[in-house]
């Protein structure tokens, strides 16, 4: 499992000649099996500093070191749920989630072998030969999860998984994640909207500003993943504290 | 099937019905009534009209099939490619809208009065179509799909085939169903002069034997050289795009 370390981070995107920080100096780190929950006000950053983690968007500035080697392009253990899924429309569920096996070349026979187990153990075998456009919300996630982890990561990337779900499914899908991640402890970035997401499930929650992104606080939260921690004055003593930290992210630009 | 079928029989009755009252109405032997051409067989089925049919059915599949192979890896690298469209786009603005019938001379001294000049000059035709369909929808892939590929380690290659060649496939399909028709008059005008067989021989050559009856059986055999194309096409969507359905 990774051990993350970002130093000093900026991004600038050209739009038209102009450069325009997204990202302005963010340092950070994540233990080996951590999961930090990213939060921000909406256009602050957060998709851009998962672009960042990936190795898919090289920065203007500063270095990203994954278990002490610096980050100079994607790596086959690092796995990536992009905001909207990623899922491709003309491939069925089954082959969307044999894809990252087929791009790297395994042999049919064990792609196959997997995207089966992998399927029936998200309760998508019945919807394998669907299109994406097809099935629910909280079944297209499920196949982006099992792309994701078909691939054995150490590192998983996660961009607003659960934002487009109804409260349930999304409940269930978090549990489907803890599950995973009780199993793998992958170490995980987790971007989301919600201040109870973000409560519930991050060990450590980063709250990013207003465009350009910078860190507004990190905040430790011991008790996270516990079914009982969801109902007790703690989690709403954590969830007001990410709530004024967030009202002083919108309140620093007006 | 059956279905089908059953609105072709439609189609047809309406087409006969439309075609019997312009000649009751026009009187006129440029304009015979359908009956005396469907009523002879031997008008529309016999030997040089199946060569013709043959001869005219392979310049248009030939070019169609030339024009998208070379024009949709083009177009779509062009529209994938800011640094080449810069410079390629003004170029295909300058030249698509010229229309491409005023090659037919200089292919024709070029590739002879054969095949290959009329073959050429439809691919031409389709070629342009297809390009520029195929840079559109190139550059409409979202940034995301492509992304999503990279993170699963994809390279371009794979890139272009998991991703931005499918994309393109729909609206390269209405390009084609649009260009089939263009491409059709062109393959008639290409064959009204200096040719020797096709559909738009025949048509020609009946035409100024004053044999009416005989030129609608071409004209007849025209429109269905076009509606095997469209359900080809039809069928090759349906194969080709199963998501869009
Ligand atoms: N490719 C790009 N070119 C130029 N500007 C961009 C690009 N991608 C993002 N931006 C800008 O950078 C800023 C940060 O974008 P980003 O997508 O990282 O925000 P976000 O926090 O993920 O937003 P959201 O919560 O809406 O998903 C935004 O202002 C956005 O407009
Ligand atoms: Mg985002």
């Amino acid at each position: 499992m990774d051990r993350v370390k970002v130093t000093d981070l900026n991004v600038e995107y050209l739009t038209g000649g102009d450069a325009m920080a997204a990202l302005a100096g963010l340092s950070f780190s994540a233990e080996p099996g951590e999961i930090v929950a990213v939060i921000g006000p909406s256009g602050s950053g957060k998709s851009t500093l998962v672009y960042c983690l990936a190795g898919l968007l090289p920065p203007t500035g500063g270095t990203i070191e994954i278990n002490g080697q610096r980050l100079t392009r994607v790596r086959p253990e690092t796995a990536v749920i992009l905001q909207d899924y990623g899922l491709i429309p003309w491939k069925t569920v089954a082959a969307n989630a044999a894809l990252g096996l087929k791009l790297r070349g395994e042999p049919a026979g064990r792609i196959a072998a997997d995207t089966e187990s992998s399927l029936r153990s998200f309760g998508l075998w019945d919807v394998r030969r669907h299109y994406p456009a097809q099935i629910s919300g909280g079944q297209r996630q499920r196949v982006a999860i099992a792309r994701a982890l078909s691939l054995n990561p150490s590192l998983l990337l996660m961009d607003e998984p659960f934002s487009s779900l109804d409260a349930l499914t999304r409940e269930s899908l978090q549990n489907v994640f803890l599950d995973i991640w009780r199993r793998d402890h992958l170490t995980t970035f987790l971007v989301t909207h919600s201040i109870e997401e973000a409560a519930f499930l991050g060990h450590k929650i980063m709250v990013l500003s207003e465009r350009p992104a910078r860190i507004l606080e990190i905040i430790d939260n011991p008790r996270q993943g516990d079914e009982t921690f969801r109902s007790s004055p703690e989690f709403l003593q954590v969830c007001s504290r990410l709530r004024q930290a967030l009202r002083q992210a919108s309140s620093d630009v007006a | 099937m059956l279905r089908k079928v059953a609105r072709y029989g439609l189609a047809i009755v309406v087409f006969l019905a439309v075609w019997a009252i312009g000649a009751a109405v026009l009187r006129t032997p440029a304009l015979p009534d359908p009956w005396t051409v469907i009523s002879q067989p031997a008008l529309l089925f016999n030997k040089p009209m199946a060569g013709d049919f043959a001869v005219s059915l392979y310049r248009i599949v030939t070019a169609i099939a030339l024009g998208n192979v070379l024009a949709l890896p083009l177009g779509l690298v062009i529209g994938q490619t800011p640094s080449l469209d810069r410079y390629a786009a003004p170029l295909i603005f300058l030249t698509y809208p010229i229309p491409k019938i005023v090659f037919l001379p200089i292919f024709m001294v070029l590739l002879g009065l054969g095949d290959a000049s009329k073959i050429v000059l439809i691919a031409v035709v389709i070629f342009f179509q297809i390009l520029v369909t195929a840079r559109d929808a190139a550059r409409a892939v979202p940034e995301q799909s492509i992304m999503s590929l990279r993170s699963l380690g994809a390279g371009r290659a794979q890139i272009y085939r998991h991703v931005i060649f499918p994309a393109s496939l729909p609206g390269v399909f209405t390009a084609l169903r649009i260009s089939v028709g263009t491409a059709i008059a062109v393959l008639f005008l290409a064959e009204s002069f200096a040719s020797q067989n096709g559909l738009g021989y025949a048509i020609i050559n009946a035409w100024s034997g004053m044999n009416y009856p005989r030129m609608f059986a071409a004209i007849l055999a025209l429109a269905v050289l076009g509606v095997l194309l469209y359900e080809a096409l039809e069928l090759a969507e349906r194969w080709a795009c199963p998501w869009t359905r």
